[in-house]
Protein backbone atom coordinates (compact mmCIF):
# COMPACT_ATOMS: atom_id res chain seq x y z
CA UNK A 1 0.00 0.00 0.00
CA UNK A 2 1.40 3.39 -1.02
CA UNK A 3 0.30 6.68 0.46
CA UNK A 4 1.18 9.78 -1.22
CA UNK A 5 1.84 13.41 0.91
CA UNK A 6 1.00 16.62 -0.88
CA UNK A 7 4.22 18.02 -0.84
CA UNK A 8 5.27 14.84 -3.49
CA UNK A 9 1.90 15.31 -5.46
CA UNK A 10 2.61 19.30 -6.08
CA UNK A 11 6.06 18.23 -7.39
CA UNK A 12 4.86 16.07 -9.63
CA UNK A 13 2.05 17.67 -10.86
CA UNK A 14 4.66 20.91 -11.77
CA UNK A 15 6.87 18.17 -13.73
CA UNK A 16 9.44 18.25 -11.29
CA UNK A 17 9.68 14.80 -10.44
CA UNK A 18 8.67 11.64 -11.73
CA UNK A 19 6.00 8.57 -10.06
CA UNK A 20 5.21 5.32 -11.49
CA UNK A 21 1.81 5.82 -12.92
CA UNK A 22 0.33 1.92 -12.50
CA UNK A 23 0.91 2.93 -8.96
CA UNK A 24 -2.19 3.16 -6.67
CA UNK A 25 -2.19 5.53 -4.03
CA UNK A 26 -4.12 5.79 -0.99
CA UNK A 27 -5.21 9.04 0.19
CA UNK A 28 -7.00 10.67 3.70
CA UNK A 29 -9.75 12.60 4.28
CA UNK A 30 -7.24 15.73 5.55
CA UNK A 31 -5.05 14.56 2.22
CA UNK A 32 -7.62 15.01 -0.03
CA UNK A 33 -8.49 18.04 1.88
CA UNK A 34 -4.74 19.21 0.63
CA UNK A 35 -5.16 17.85 -2.55
CA UNK A 36 -8.19 18.15 -3.95
CA UNK A 37 -8.12 20.07 -7.20
CA UNK A 38 -4.32 21.04 -6.06
CA UNK A 39 -3.88 24.81 -7.53
CA UNK A 40 -6.00 23.70 -10.71
CA UNK A 41 -5.36 26.67 -12.05
CA UNK A 42 -3.61 25.22 -15.08
CA UNK A 43 -4.75 22.56 -17.51
CA UNK A 44 -1.34 20.77 -17.92
CA UNK A 45 -1.31 20.55 -13.99
CA UNK A 46 -4.65 19.39 -13.65
CA UNK A 47 -4.14 16.54 -16.25
CA UNK A 48 -0.90 15.25 -14.27
CA UNK A 49 -2.93 14.98 -11.35
CA UNK A 50 -5.67 12.84 -13.30
CA UNK A 51 -3.34 10.55 -14.70
CA UNK A 52 -3.04 8.68 -10.99
CA UNK A 53 -4.54 5.96 -9.34
CA UNK A 54 -5.99 7.43 -6.23
CA UNK A 55 -8.28 5.54 -3.91
CA UNK A 56 -9.51 6.80 -0.59
CA UNK A 57 -8.75 4.50 2.77
CA UNK A 58 -11.62 4.97 4.50
CA UNK A 59 -13.41 3.36 1.56
CA UNK A 60 -10.73 -0.06 2.09
CA UNK A 61 -12.49 -3.05 3.85
CA UNK A 62 -10.14 -2.77 6.61
CA UNK A 63 -10.63 0.64 7.36
CA UNK A 64 -12.18 1.27 10.92
CA UNK A 65 -12.94 5.17 11.74
CA UNK A 66 -13.94 4.46 15.27
CA UNK A 67 -10.12 3.40 15.58
CA UNK A 68 -8.46 5.56 13.25
CA UNK A 69 -9.94 8.96 15.59
CA UNK A 70 -8.20 6.90 18.36
CA UNK A 71 -5.40 6.95 16.90
CA UNK A 72 -5.76 10.14 15.16
CA UNK A 73 -6.28 12.15 18.74
CA UNK A 74 -3.23 10.05 20.25
CA UNK A 75 -0.97 11.61 17.55
CA UNK A 76 -2.75 14.97 17.25
CA UNK A 77 -1.45 15.49 20.48
CA UNK A 78 1.99 13.64 20.68
CA UNK A 79 3.04 15.12 17.61
CA UNK A 80 1.45 18.48 17.91
CA UNK A 81 4.66 20.40 17.16
CA UNK A 82 3.96 19.42 13.25
CA UNK A 83 0.09 20.54 13.36
CA UNK A 84 -0.80 24.34 12.88
CA UNK A 85 -4.38 25.21 13.25
CA UNK A 86 -3.59 28.76 12.74
CA UNK A 87 -1.91 27.98 9.01
CA UNK A 88 -3.97 24.55 8.84
CA UNK A 89 -0.69 22.59 8.45
CA UNK A 90 -0.04 19.57 9.56
CA UNK A 91 -3.48 18.04 9.53
CA UNK A 92 -2.88 15.55 6.69
CA UNK A 93 0.51 14.15 8.64
CA UNK A 94 -1.75 13.62 11.59
CA UNK A 95 -3.59 11.64 9.42
CA UNK A 96 -1.08 9.34 7.74
CA UNK A 97 0.02 8.55 11.27
CA UNK A 98 -3.73 7.63 12.18
CA UNK A 99 -3.86 5.24 9.53
CA UNK A 100 -0.85 3.83 9.59
CA UNK A 101 -1.43 3.14 13.12
CA UNK A 102 -4.39 1.37 12.83
CA UNK A 103 -2.74 -0.63 9.56
CA UNK A 104 0.70 -2.32 11.68
CA UNK A 105 -1.36 -2.42 15.26
CA UNK A 106 -4.77 -3.81 13.78
CA UNK A 107 -7.30 -4.77 16.79
CA UNK A 108 -8.67 -7.36 14.66
CA UNK A 109 -6.03 -9.46 12.58
CA UNK A 110 -7.92 -10.98 11.04
CA UNK A 111 -9.05 -8.25 8.78
CA UNK A 112 -5.85 -6.78 7.86
CA UNK A 113 -2.69 -8.55 6.34
CA UNK A 114 -0.51 -7.06 8.84
CA UNK A 115 2.63 -8.44 6.04
CA UNK A 116 0.92 -6.34 3.59
CA UNK A 117 4.24 -3.46 2.82
CA UNK A 118 3.57 0.39 3.86
CA UNK A 119 5.29 2.79 1.96
CA UNK A 120 4.83 6.55 2.59
CA UNK A 121 6.34 9.05 -0.37
CA UNK A 122 7.03 12.13 1.51
CA UNK A 123 9.48 14.96 1.58
CA UNK A 124 8.46 16.35 4.44
CA UNK A 125 11.19 16.21 7.21
CA UNK A 126 8.95 16.61 10.52
CA UNK A 127 6.36 14.02 9.18
CA UNK A 128 9.79 11.60 7.95
CA UNK A 129 10.59 12.15 11.72
CA UNK A 130 7.67 11.26 13.47
CA UNK A 131 7.03 8.08 11.40
CA UNK A 132 10.17 6.72 12.37
CA UNK A 133 9.79 7.22 15.41
CA UNK A 134 6.27 5.34 15.63
CA UNK A 135 7.27 2.81 12.83
CA UNK A 136 10.62 2.15 12.24
CA UNK A 137 11.17 -1.13 10.49
CA UNK A 138 7.70 -1.75 10.16
CA UNK A 139 6.94 0.55 7.33
CA UNK A 140 9.39 2.11 4.06
CA UNK A 141 9.70 5.62 3.77
CA UNK A 142 10.32 7.32 0.35
CA UNK A 143 11.74 10.61 -0.72
CA UNK A 144 11.70 11.36 -4.75
CA UNK A 145 12.33 14.62 -4.30
CA UNK A 146 15.70 13.87 -2.57
CA UNK A 147 16.78 10.73 -4.97
CA UNK B 1 -18.09 13.50 26.21
CA UNK B 2 -17.59 10.15 24.02
CA UNK B 3 -16.97 10.55 20.02
CA UNK B 4 -18.69 7.78 18.09
CA UNK B 5 -17.90 6.50 14.57
CA UNK B 6 -22.02 5.88 13.79
CA UNK B 7 -23.07 4.10 16.69
CA UNK B 8 -19.44 2.48 17.82
CA UNK B 9 -17.68 4.34 20.48
CA UNK B 10 -14.25 5.53 19.26
CA UNK B 11 -12.36 8.36 21.59
CA UNK B 12 -13.55 9.80 24.92
CA UNK B 13 -13.03 14.04 23.84
CA UNK B 14 -12.46 15.97 27.12
CA UNK B 15 -15.27 18.00 28.29
CA UNK B 16 -13.14 21.05 29.36
CA UNK B 17 -11.67 21.04 25.69
CA UNK B 18 -15.19 21.39 24.86
CA UNK B 19 -15.93 23.86 26.46
CA UNK B 20 -12.76 26.03 26.53
CA UNK B 21 -13.30 26.25 22.64
CA UNK B 22 -16.78 26.54 22.71
CA UNK B 23 -16.36 29.63 25.24
CA UNK B 24 -13.32 31.41 22.79
CA UNK B 25 -15.64 33.43 21.18
CA UNK B 26 -17.94 34.36 23.75
CA UNK B 27 -19.88 36.64 22.17
CA UNK B 28 -21.38 33.94 19.68
CA UNK B 29 -22.71 31.97 22.07
CA UNK B 30 -21.72 28.50 20.57
CA UNK B 31 -21.99 26.21 23.80
CA UNK B 32 -25.98 26.95 23.32
CA UNK B 33 -26.03 25.35 20.11
CA UNK B 34 -28.41 22.93 19.82
CA UNK B 35 -25.57 19.99 18.66
CA UNK B 36 -23.86 20.55 21.58
CA UNK B 37 -26.54 20.76 23.88
CA UNK B 38 -27.87 17.59 22.69
CA UNK B 39 -24.46 16.18 22.98
CA UNK B 40 -23.63 17.32 26.23
CA UNK B 41 -26.98 15.80 27.87
CA UNK B 42 -26.13 12.20 26.00
CA UNK B 43 -22.52 12.71 26.52
CA UNK B 44 -21.88 11.64 23.08
CA UNK B 45 -21.36 13.25 19.52
CA UNK B 46 -21.13 11.48 16.52
CA UNK B 47 -18.03 12.17 13.98
CA UNK B 48 -20.50 13.09 11.48
CA UNK B 49 -22.12 15.73 13.58
CA UNK B 50 -18.65 17.11 14.60
CA UNK B 51 -17.56 17.86 11.39
CA UNK B 52 -21.09 19.24 10.25
CA UNK B 53 -21.23 21.31 13.16
CA UNK B 54 -17.87 22.50 13.32
CA UNK B 55 -17.76 23.65 9.14
CA UNK B 56 -20.48 25.80 10.68
CA UNK B 57 -19.21 27.32 13.21
CA UNK B 58 -15.69 28.00 11.68
CA UNK B 59 -13.44 25.98 13.87
CA UNK B 60 -11.63 22.73 12.66
CA UNK B 61 -12.92 19.61 14.08
CA UNK B 62 -9.61 18.36 15.40
CA UNK B 63 -9.47 20.64 17.78
CA UNK B 64 -11.38 19.22 19.37
CA UNK B 65 -9.50 16.25 20.00
CA UNK B 66 -6.54 18.02 21.48
CA UNK B 67 -5.64 17.60 25.08
CA UNK B 68 -6.46 20.89 27.42
CA UNK B 69 -2.85 21.65 27.92
CA UNK B 70 -2.55 21.63 23.66
CA UNK B 71 -5.61 23.15 23.33
CA UNK B 72 -4.61 25.81 25.83
CA UNK B 73 -0.95 26.37 24.01
CA UNK B 74 -3.30 26.87 20.51
CA UNK B 75 -5.35 29.50 22.00
CA UNK B 76 -2.75 31.44 23.81
CA UNK B 77 -0.96 31.53 20.25
CA UNK B 78 -3.81 32.78 19.04
CA UNK B 79 -4.45 35.16 22.13
CA UNK B 80 -0.74 36.56 21.73
CA UNK B 81 -1.25 37.36 17.51
CA UNK B 82 -3.95 39.28 18.77
CA UNK B 83 -2.08 41.52 21.48
CA UNK B 84 1.09 41.60 19.20
CA UNK B 85 -1.45 43.20 16.35
CA UNK B 86 -3.92 45.04 19.33
CA UNK B 87 -2.76 47.33 22.36
CA UNK B 88 -3.99 44.74 25.35
CA UNK B 89 -7.08 47.62 26.30
CA UNK B 90 -8.39 48.32 22.82
CA UNK B 91 -9.00 44.40 22.89
CA UNK B 92 -10.89 44.89 26.07
CA UNK B 93 -12.42 47.60 25.28
CA UNK B 94 -14.16 47.28 21.96
CA UNK B 95 -17.21 48.16 23.02
CA UNK B 96 -19.59 50.71 21.77
CA UNK B 97 -21.59 52.45 24.27
CA UNK B 98 -25.20 51.73 24.76
CA UNK B 99 -25.10 48.81 22.34
CA UNK B 100 -23.73 46.23 25.06
CA UNK B 101 -21.79 44.59 22.16
CA UNK B 102 -18.26 44.02 21.69
CA UNK B 103 -16.48 43.88 18.05
CA UNK B 104 -15.90 39.96 17.05
CA UNK B 105 -13.05 38.71 18.11
CA UNK B 106 -13.71 35.79 14.92
CA UNK B 107 -13.79 38.98 12.77
CA UNK B 108 -10.14 40.02 14.07
CA UNK B 109 -8.60 36.89 14.07
CA UNK B 110 -9.73 36.18 10.84
CA UNK B 111 -7.97 39.52 9.43
CA UNK B 112 -4.83 38.90 11.25
CA UNK B 113 -4.91 35.22 9.89
CA UNK B 114 -5.08 37.36 6.05
CA UNK B 115 -2.47 39.70 7.06
CA UNK B 116 0.11 37.20 8.19
CA UNK B 117 -0.27 35.36 5.32
CA UNK B 118 0.24 39.05 3.17
CA UNK B 119 2.93 40.00 4.87
CA UNK B 120 4.67 35.91 4.34
CA UNK B 121 4.86 37.11 0.89
CA UNK B 122 6.55 40.27 1.32
CA UNK B 123 10.47 40.22 1.52
CA UNK B 124 11.35 41.66 5.05
CA UNK B 125 12.57 44.80 3.92
CA UNK B 126 9.21 46.19 3.18
CA UNK B 127 7.88 48.50 5.06
CA UNK B 128 4.36 51.18 4.63
CA UNK B 129 6.00 54.15 4.54
CA UNK B 130 2.55 56.09 5.34
CA UNK B 131 2.91 54.62 9.22
CA UNK B 132 4.15 57.33 11.24
CA UNK B 133 4.22 59.88 8.43
CA UNK B 134 2.04 62.37 10.15
CA UNK B 135 4.07 62.27 13.51
CA UNK B 136 4.45 65.95 14.30
CA UNK B 137 2.41 67.59 11.34
CA UNK B 138 0.08 69.79 11.91
CA UNK B 139 -3.42 69.59 10.74
CA UNK B 140 -3.01 71.42 7.13
CA UNK B 141 0.28 69.99 6.73
CA UNK B 142 -1.51 65.90 7.59
CA UNK B 143 -4.30 66.60 5.30
CA UNK B 144 -2.29 67.91 2.32
CA UNK B 145 0.36 64.88 2.94
CA UNK B 146 -2.49 62.60 3.01
CA UNK B 147 -4.28 63.94 -0.30
CA UNK B 148 -0.51 64.19 -2.25
CA UNK B 149 0.26 60.46 -0.83
CA UNK B 150 -2.90 59.32 -1.68
CA UNK B 151 -3.00 60.95 -4.81
CA UNK B 152 -6.64 61.83 -3.86
CA UNK B 153 -8.67 64.07 -6.39
CA UNK B 154 -10.63 65.72 -3.77
CA UNK B 155 -12.82 67.24 -6.82
CA UNK B 156 -13.68 63.68 -8.01
CA UNK B 157 -14.45 62.22 -5.37
CA UNK B 158 -16.90 64.78 -3.77
CA UNK B 159 -18.71 64.47 -7.22
CA UNK B 160 -19.17 60.97 -7.71
CA UNK B 161 -23.19 60.47 -7.82
CA UNK B 162 -23.46 58.42 -4.77
CA UNK B 163 -21.59 58.79 -0.97
CA UNK B 164 -20.65 54.46 -1.56
CA UNK B 165 -18.80 55.43 -4.92
CA UNK B 166 -17.28 58.20 -3.40
CA UNK B 167 -16.07 55.65 -0.87
CA UNK B 168 -14.78 53.08 -2.99
CA UNK B 169 -12.79 55.80 -4.55
CA UNK B 170 -11.27 56.69 -1.29
CA UNK B 171 -10.58 52.87 -0.60
CA UNK B 172 -8.65 52.22 -3.94
CA UNK B 173 -6.67 55.26 -3.41
CA UNK B 174 -5.27 53.93 0.19
CA UNK B 175 -5.09 50.40 -1.06
CA UNK B 176 -3.07 51.34 -4.82
CA UNK B 177 -1.26 54.26 -3.64
CA UNK B 178 -1.38 54.02 0.31
CA UNK B 179 -0.05 49.96 0.17
CA UNK B 180 -2.78 49.58 3.48
CA UNK B 181 -5.12 47.13 2.51
CA UNK B 182 -8.87 47.90 3.10
CA UNK B 183 -11.11 45.19 4.29
CA UNK B 184 -14.83 45.10 4.88
CA UNK B 185 -17.39 43.22 6.66
CA UNK B 186 -19.98 41.06 4.25
CA UNK B 187 -22.84 39.26 4.86
CA UNK B 188 -23.19 37.24 2.03
CA UNK B 189 -21.56 33.37 1.35
CA UNK B 190 -20.96 32.28 4.51
CA UNK B 191 -18.08 34.41 4.87
CA UNK B 192 -18.69 34.62 9.03
CA UNK B 193 -19.77 31.49 11.02
CA UNK B 194 -23.35 30.25 10.00
CA UNK B 195 -24.45 30.71 13.66
CA UNK B 196 -27.84 32.48 15.52
CA UNK B 197 -28.36 35.81 15.39
CA UNK B 198 -25.35 36.24 13.14
CA UNK B 199 -25.83 39.52 12.21
CA UNK B 200 -27.62 40.62 14.98
CA UNK B 201 -24.06 39.46 16.79
CA UNK B 202 -21.69 41.39 14.48
CA UNK B 203 -23.64 44.54 13.77
CA UNK B 204 -22.07 46.45 16.64
CA UNK B 205 -18.74 45.70 14.86
CA UNK B 206 -16.58 49.09 15.19
CA UNK B 207 -13.88 49.77 12.28
CA UNK B 208 -10.02 49.20 12.99
CA UNK B 209 -6.40 48.54 12.06
CA UNK B 210 -4.69 46.07 12.39
CA UNK B 211 -1.03 47.18 12.69
CA UNK B 212 1.58 45.92 10.95
CA UNK B 213 4.79 47.34 9.44
CA UNK B 214 4.58 46.03 6.07
CA UNK B 215 0.79 46.14 5.22
CA UNK B 216 -1.45 47.48 8.00
CA UNK B 217 -4.97 46.43 7.83
CA UNK B 218 -8.05 49.15 7.77
CA UNK B 219 -11.35 47.37 8.58
CA UNK B 220 -14.34 48.59 8.46
CA UNK B 221 -18.07 47.00 9.18
CA UNK B 222 -19.33 47.99 6.17
CA UNK B 223 -22.60 45.21 5.35
CA UNK B 224 -22.34 43.87 8.79
CA UNK B 225 -23.67 47.13 10.77
CA UNK B 226 -26.41 48.35 9.20
CA UNK B 227 -25.67 51.95 11.41
CA UNK B 228 -22.57 52.31 9.21
CA UNK B 229 -24.10 54.44 6.57
CA UNK B 230 -21.26 55.24 3.57
CA UNK B 231 -21.11 58.53 4.43
CA UNK B 232 -20.19 57.66 8.02
CA UNK B 233 -17.73 54.74 6.28
CA UNK B 234 -16.21 57.42 4.44
CA UNK B 235 -15.20 59.11 7.94
CA UNK B 236 -14.41 55.78 9.66
CA UNK B 237 -12.03 55.00 6.97
CA UNK B 238 -9.85 58.68 6.94
CA UNK B 239 -9.52 58.30 10.80
CA UNK B 240 -8.44 54.72 10.69
CA UNK B 241 -5.81 55.92 8.00
CA UNK B 242 -4.81 58.77 10.44
CA UNK B 243 -4.59 56.21 13.17
CA UNK B 244 -1.74 54.33 11.05
CA UNK B 245 -0.18 57.77 10.14
CA UNK B 246 0.13 58.90 13.54
CA UNK B 247 0.94 55.25 14.64
CA UNK B 248 -1.72 55.60 17.44
CA UNK B 249 -2.93 51.93 17.67
CA UNK B 250 -3.73 52.41 21.43
CA UNK B 251 -6.37 54.93 20.05
CA UNK B 252 -10.17 53.63 20.79
CA UNK B 253 -13.18 55.74 20.61
CA UNK B 254 -15.57 54.31 23.29
CA UNK B 255 -17.68 57.53 23.18
CA UNK B 256 -17.97 60.24 20.08
CA UNK B 257 -18.70 62.94 22.77
CA UNK B 258 -18.23 66.94 21.66
CA UNK B 259 -17.23 66.97 25.66
CA UNK B 260 -14.18 64.32 24.68
CA UNK B 261 -13.21 65.63 20.83
CA UNK B 262 -13.07 68.68 22.34
CA UNK B 263 -11.00 68.38 25.57
CA UNK B 264 -8.82 65.44 23.92
CA UNK B 265 -5.76 66.68 22.55
CA UNK B 266 -4.69 64.07 20.44
CA UNK B 267 -8.33 63.12 19.88
CA UNK B 268 -9.01 66.51 18.49
CA UNK B 269 -5.83 66.80 16.42
CA UNK B 270 -6.86 63.58 14.40
CA UNK B 271 -10.74 64.18 14.23
CA UNK B 272 -9.65 67.95 12.93
CA UNK B 273 -7.36 66.20 9.71
CA UNK B 274 -10.35 64.46 9.04
CA UNK B 275 -12.67 67.15 9.67
CA UNK B 276 -10.69 69.60 6.99
CA UNK B 277 -10.45 66.99 4.19
CA UNK B 278 -13.98 66.00 3.91
CA UNK B 279 -15.31 69.80 4.68
CA UNK B 280 -12.94 72.00 4.80
CA UNK B 281 -12.80 75.59 7.24
CA UNK B 282 -12.68 77.32 4.08
CA UNK B 283 -15.98 76.22 3.26
CA UNK B 284 -17.37 76.89 6.90
CA UNK B 285 -15.29 79.61 7.60
CA UNK B 286 -17.79 82.04 5.47
CA UNK B 287 -20.81 80.23 6.97
CA UNK B 288 -23.03 82.59 9.24
CA UNK B 289 -24.78 80.65 12.34
CA UNK B 290 -28.50 82.25 11.27
CA UNK B 291 -28.03 80.64 7.23
CA UNK B 292 -27.12 76.92 9.27
CA UNK B 293 -30.54 74.86 8.57
CA UNK B 294 -31.28 71.31 7.63
CA UNK B 295 -31.52 72.51 4.09
CA UNK B 296 -27.95 73.74 4.77
CA UNK B 297 -26.51 70.61 6.36
CA UNK B 298 -28.05 68.05 3.40
CA UNK B 299 -26.52 70.33 1.24
CA UNK B 300 -23.11 70.05 2.43
CA UNK B 301 -23.52 66.14 2.98
CA UNK B 302 -24.32 65.67 -0.67
CA UNK B 303 -21.39 68.14 -1.76
CA UNK B 304 -18.64 66.93 0.52
CA UNK B 305 -19.68 63.20 1.44
CA UNK B 306 -19.66 63.84 5.03
CA UNK B 307 -22.39 62.62 7.13
CA UNK B 308 -25.36 64.94 8.34
CA UNK B 309 -24.05 64.29 12.24
CA UNK B 310 -20.62 64.61 11.32
CA UNK B 311 -21.20 68.33 9.58
CA UNK B 312 -23.00 69.60 12.81
CA UNK B 313 -20.42 68.13 15.10
CA UNK B 314 -17.63 70.26 13.31
CA UNK B 315 -19.47 73.26 12.86
CA UNK B 316 -19.69 73.12 16.52
CA UNK B 317 -16.54 72.64 17.18
CA UNK B 318 -15.34 75.21 14.78
CA UNK B 319 -18.09 77.62 16.99
CA UNK B 320 -20.41 78.14 14.27
CA UNK B 321 -23.33 76.61 16.17
CA UNK B 322 -23.69 76.15 19.72
CA UNK B 323 -25.52 72.67 21.55
CA UNK B 324 -28.56 74.08 21.41
CA UNK B 325 -28.53 75.00 17.19
CA UNK B 326 -26.88 71.24 17.05
CA UNK B 327 -29.34 69.74 18.99
CA UNK B 328 -32.30 71.74 17.34
CA UNK B 329 -31.43 70.17 13.96
CA UNK B 330 -30.04 66.64 14.73
CA UNK B 331 -32.60 64.29 12.77
CA UNK B 332 -34.28 61.97 15.25
CA UNK B 333 -31.81 58.30 15.48
CA UNK B 334 -34.13 55.62 13.35
CA UNK B 335 -33.38 52.19 14.60
CA UNK B 336 -31.34 50.81 12.07
CA UNK B 337 -33.03 47.88 10.53
CA UNK B 338 -31.53 44.58 10.08
CA UNK B 339 -34.40 43.72 7.55
CA UNK B 340 -33.85 46.12 4.91
CA UNK B 341 -30.24 45.30 4.94
CA UNK B 342 -30.77 41.39 4.76
CA UNK B 343 -33.08 42.54 1.82
CA UNK B 344 -30.44 44.92 -0.06
CA UNK B 345 -27.26 42.15 0.31
CA UNK B 346 -29.88 39.25 -1.06
CA UNK B 347 -27.93 40.26 -4.01
CA UNK B 348 -26.12 36.46 -3.85
CA UNK B 349 -22.77 38.04 -5.11
CA UNK B 350 -20.31 35.59 -6.69
CA UNK B 351 -17.99 34.15 -3.79
CA UNK B 352 -15.17 35.61 -5.00
CA UNK B 353 -16.98 39.14 -5.07
CA UNK B 354 -17.18 38.27 -1.02
CA UNK B 355 -14.17 37.23 -0.65
CA UNK B 356 -12.40 40.14 -2.19
CA UNK B 357 -14.18 42.82 0.06
CA UNK B 358 -14.04 40.52 3.40
CA UNK B 359 -9.98 40.11 2.60
CA UNK B 360 -9.07 43.68 0.58
CA UNK B 361 -7.96 44.35 -2.80
CA UNK B 362 -3.99 43.83 -1.52
CA UNK B 363 -4.65 40.46 0.66
CA UNK B 364 -6.81 39.21 -2.17
CA UNK B 365 -4.50 39.41 -5.54
CA UNK B 366 -1.61 38.13 -2.96
CA UNK B 367 -3.55 35.04 -2.04
CA UNK B 368 -5.04 34.30 -5.97
CA UNK B 369 -1.24 34.69 -7.38
CA UNK B 370 -0.18 31.62 -4.30
CA UNK B 371 -2.92 29.65 -5.60
CA UNK B 372 -2.39 30.22 -8.95
CA UNK B 373 1.61 29.67 -8.89
CA UNK B 374 0.52 26.43 -6.48
CA UNK B 375 2.58 28.00 -3.65
CA UNK B 376 -0.22 27.46 -1.56
CA UNK B 377 -2.62 24.31 -0.53
CA UNK B 378 -5.85 24.71 -1.48
CA UNK B 379 -6.78 24.19 2.29
CA UNK B 380 -4.65 26.52 3.59
CA UNK B 381 -5.72 28.88 0.92
CA UNK B 382 -9.61 28.26 1.68
CA UNK B 383 -8.59 28.53 5.61
CA UNK B 384 -7.60 32.59 4.70
CA UNK B 385 -10.21 33.51 2.61
CA UNK B 386 -13.41 31.22 3.85
CA UNK B 387 -12.09 30.93 7.49
CA UNK B 388 -13.05 26.94 6.62
CA UNK B 389 -13.04 24.53 4.34
CA UNK B 390 -15.35 25.04 1.66
CA UNK B 391 -14.94 22.52 -1.08
CA UNK B 392 -18.87 23.65 -2.42
CA UNK B 393 -17.67 27.21 -3.12
CA UNK B 394 -13.99 26.19 -3.53
CA UNK B 395 -14.48 25.67 -7.56
CA UNK B 396 -16.23 28.39 -7.98
CA UNK B 397 -14.29 30.62 -6.77
CA UNK B 398 -10.96 29.30 -8.74
CA UNK B 399 -13.09 29.35 -11.96
CA UNK B 400 -13.00 33.82 -11.26
CA UNK B 401 -9.12 33.79 -10.44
Amino acid sequence: MKIIDTNILNKFAKGEILLDLSEEFYLTEDLRNEIDNLGSISSEYDTKIKSMKFSNIEDYHYFNEAIYLENYKKFINKHNKIVSFYGLKGLADISILACIEMMVKPTNPTLFDTNRSIEVSTHDSNLKDALKEEFDGKITINDPIKQ
Amino acid sequence: MILKSGIISSVELDNRVIETLLNFYPEEKLSEHKVFKNAFSKGSITFNELKDISEKIHLPWQMFLLNLNNLKKELENIEANRLDKFPKNLLVIHKRKGKGEITSKRIIDRQIRIQSFVTSQLPDSFVCNFSGSLKSKNVQDAVNYIINYLSIDLEHFRTRDSAEKSKNYLIEKVQSQGNINVSQGVRTNGILPEIKNTFELFKSTSGFVVKDKKIPFIFLPSEINPDENHFRQIYTLLYLLVVIGMEEYSHAIESYSFKKVKDDKKFRHMNDIVSEILLPRSVTDNLATEDINKNLVNRLKEQYKISYTAILFVLRLRKKIDKDIQESLTLPQKEPSLFIEVKKWFAHPHISTSVKKFCGDIAFNKVNTAIKNNAIYPNQAQMIIFGRFRKDKWNDYKTKI
